[in-house]
């Protein structure tokens, strides 16, 4: 479950983003669109306790993480959030496994080796869980980074532009696959883009301006 | 996974930076070790073979090459002394002498240096008989236990002496059916081991042939006490001879008349007396200007690898700002980052303070094969001290120096602003 109240944002303390209340309950999908320079990486940063906010509420699952900071915000963050990020970055020196299993030791979790391999196996990138990140194609990276993002089992996932780096076959691919794998955890999944391609999958929409 | 493990990955994900930093910290610290090593190794033999010996008397010469020579077979003879003039100290009634011991060199065997001397020497460096007997007749060697393993010598062995300390084709003595060996000594880790005991006789034996019949004093009056061997003879009978020096041991070395006595040696005969600790220190201070320099060299080269850490690390960082934003969003706290970095310089120096250790032992064991066949001195690559212990800590704390700032840098990674980018 996310709830925003009120949130707005400002770098300068003069000039102030001000953003729609939402309230997206578990398991549901949603789209937040907006074109560029309206605010869509601080609202996903926001919500997401990677920038602590100024104004407003951020209810995440029962906290309201506008209210936490430092480590509390972190172990929160690690715990509760799976984030896609537009590009998909790794810790390069390790191998794909051990990229999931980290997120598990930094989120303070148990690492679970076998549960790391099968969410791989349920991606099917299992075959290459003992690679480093590099050896990976595009595509195969946007699967580790939705592993990544759903390994600790989050209330929120958060994707930022997951699709824009993609064609079309793997655009579809890759929205299903989120929809699908946030489902099964129960997780809210929020989608903040400009692409077009993916309004038609998700009904429920937010537009920042 | 742990942050351990995640640091070394990181650290050998990047191997020129490591190598980099493992040679220039290993250089550094190598020569240091291997300098402690050094220093230890050397003066534990130089300590070894001081035996209790309080002066050694001799020609008159530079005291300190009179010490290498007599008790640490390593410089040649200042000359020799008269045995009428050592003759006082080897009476056995002397207030001040517990024990003086006649040495006689000049001559060797491939290397090893024959020494004409009585049998008290064993005494200095507790050694003992292992096989054979020790020398008695003339012409009997006993030899030291590096001697025989080196040279392969059994008792029996046969062989004529070179002149002087080289092992040089045309120097050798001709003399009837030459040395034999009667016996084989225990090893002592001291330098007797790299010693052939004889008679002084037979070094005199074999550097004139003249002088015999009119030297034998049968019926000699021995009332006072003098040293004399199984054959009868006796040095302080032969007072036209002439040894290469005496080792003196005090009965009482905080007496006032034995401190004096070197500088009566020295101010009133031909001959000189030497205090062997007087004479290494001195040894010491000299060489210690070198060690000196290279110490000084050696920790330069260690900080200019603390500085090539530092760099690795910063320039690491700026590849990998994006890595560590994204540890944050994976719930990562700042004291994780710190730590991570920090870990990773501390593994760099460790890394390098190893490669150091190897550099600094296996060059103390080259600098062993070195020594041993120049001055048959046993050093060894193989002994650890506890300093190293001590160097290792040092080494860490380099790593965390120079870990510091690219740690504190990590610690203040902005998520929001790095990932925004």
């Amino acid at each position: 479950m996310l709830k925003t109240e009120n949130l707005a944002y400002s770098y300068d303390d003069k000039e102030w983003i001000k953003f729609p209340d939402i309230l997206c309950e578990a398991d549901s999908s949603h789209l937040v669109l907006g074109q560029s320079g309206t605010g869509k990486t601080t609202f996903l940063h926001l919500i997401g306790g990677l920038l602590g906010s100024k104004k407003g509420k951020i209810i995440v699952k029962d906290t309201d993480i506008s209210s936490l900071d430092g480590a509390a915000l972190d172990n929160f963050r690690g715990d509760h959030i799976g984030i896609v990020f537009q590009q998909a970055h790794f810790v390069n020196a390790i191998s794909v496994l051990d990229n999931l299993l980290i997120a598990q030791k930094f989120a303070g979790k148990p690492v679970d080796k076998s549960h790391a391999l099968s969410l791989l196996d349920r991606l099917n990138i299992g075959q290459k869980a003992a690679k480093t990140p590099n050896h990976l194609s595009q595509g195969e990276k946007q699967r580790v980074v939705i592993a990544r993002a759903l390994i600790n089992k989050p209330a929120v996932i958060l994707a930022d532009e997951p699709t824009s780096a993609l064609d079309d076959v793997n655009c579809a691919e890759v929205v299903q696959l989120l929809e699908q794998t946030a489902k099964e955890v129960k997780a809210t999944l929020i989608i903040v883009t400009h692409d077009n391609r993916l309004m038609n999958y998700f009904p429920k929409q937010f537009h920042l301006s | 996974m742990n942050l351990l493990k995640l640091s070394w990955k990181n650290i050998i994900n990047k191997p020129l930076n490591l190598l980099l930093s493992m040679v220039l910290f290993g250089l550094g610290i190598g020569l240091i070790n291997f300098l402690i090593l050094l220093n230890h190794q050397m003066k534990s033999q130089f300590d070894k073979n001081l035996a209790g010996i309080d002066v050694v008397i001799g020609a008159k010469g530079s005291p300190l090459q009179m010490i290498l020579c007599n008790m640490y077979h390593i410089d040649n003879p200042t000359g020799n002394i008269s045995v009428k003039e050592a003759a006082p100290f080897l009476n056995h009634k002397h207030p001040l002498i517990e024990t003086a011991i006649p040495l006689s060199l000049g001559d060797s065997h491939k290397g090893y240096r024959i020494v004409g001397t009585d049998h008290s020497i064993l005494d200095l460096y507790g050694g003992n008989i292992e096989t054979g007997k020790l020398w008695t007749d003339h012409f009997d060697v006993t030899i030291g236990k590096v001697v025989a393993e080196e040279l392969g010598m059994k008792i029996g062995d046969r062989f004529q002496s070179n002149h002087g300390f080289q092992d040089v084709d045309g120097l050798l003595h001709e003399h009837e059916d030459g040395f034999v060996v009667v016996g084989i000594l225990e090893p002592t880790g001291s330098v007797l081991d790299q010693l052939i005991l004889t008679t002084t006789k037979s070094i005199w034996d074999v550097h004139g042939h003249d002088e015999e019949a009119a030297d034998e004093h049968e019926g000699h009056d021995h009332a006072h006490g003098h040293n004399h061997d199984a054959t009868g003879f006796n040095l302080v009978d032969h007072p036209d001879k002439e040894i290469t020096s005496l080792l003196i041991k005090f009965r009482n070395r905080t007496n006032f008349q034995a401190l004096s006595l070197p500088r009566n040696i020295n101010e009133n005969t031909d001959m000189q007396a030497a205090s062997p600790p007087i004479e290494i220190n001195r040894l010491y201070s000299m060489i210690g200007v070198g060690i000196d320099a290279l110490r000084n060299i050696a920790i330069i080269i260690a900080l200019v690898s603390a500085f090539s850490i530092f760099i690795s690390l910063f320039s690491s960082l700026k590849d990998r700002q994006y890595e560590l934003a994204l540890m944050r969003v994976m719930g990562a706290g700042r004291n994780t980052l710190f730590l991570l970095i920090l870990l990773e310089g501390i593994m760099l120096a460790i890394v390098g303070c190893i490669v150091g250790f190897l550099i600094s032992h296996i060059g103390m064991e080259v600098l062993a094969h070195y020594a041993k066949a120049s001055y048959r001195y046993s050093f060894t690559g193989w002994l650890f001290l506890k300093e190293e212990l001590g160097i290792l800590g040092v080494s860490v704390i380099i790593g965390i120096i120079a870990a510091i700032i690219p740690a504190i840098s990590a610690y203040r990674t902005d998520i929001h602003e790095t990932l925004a980018r």
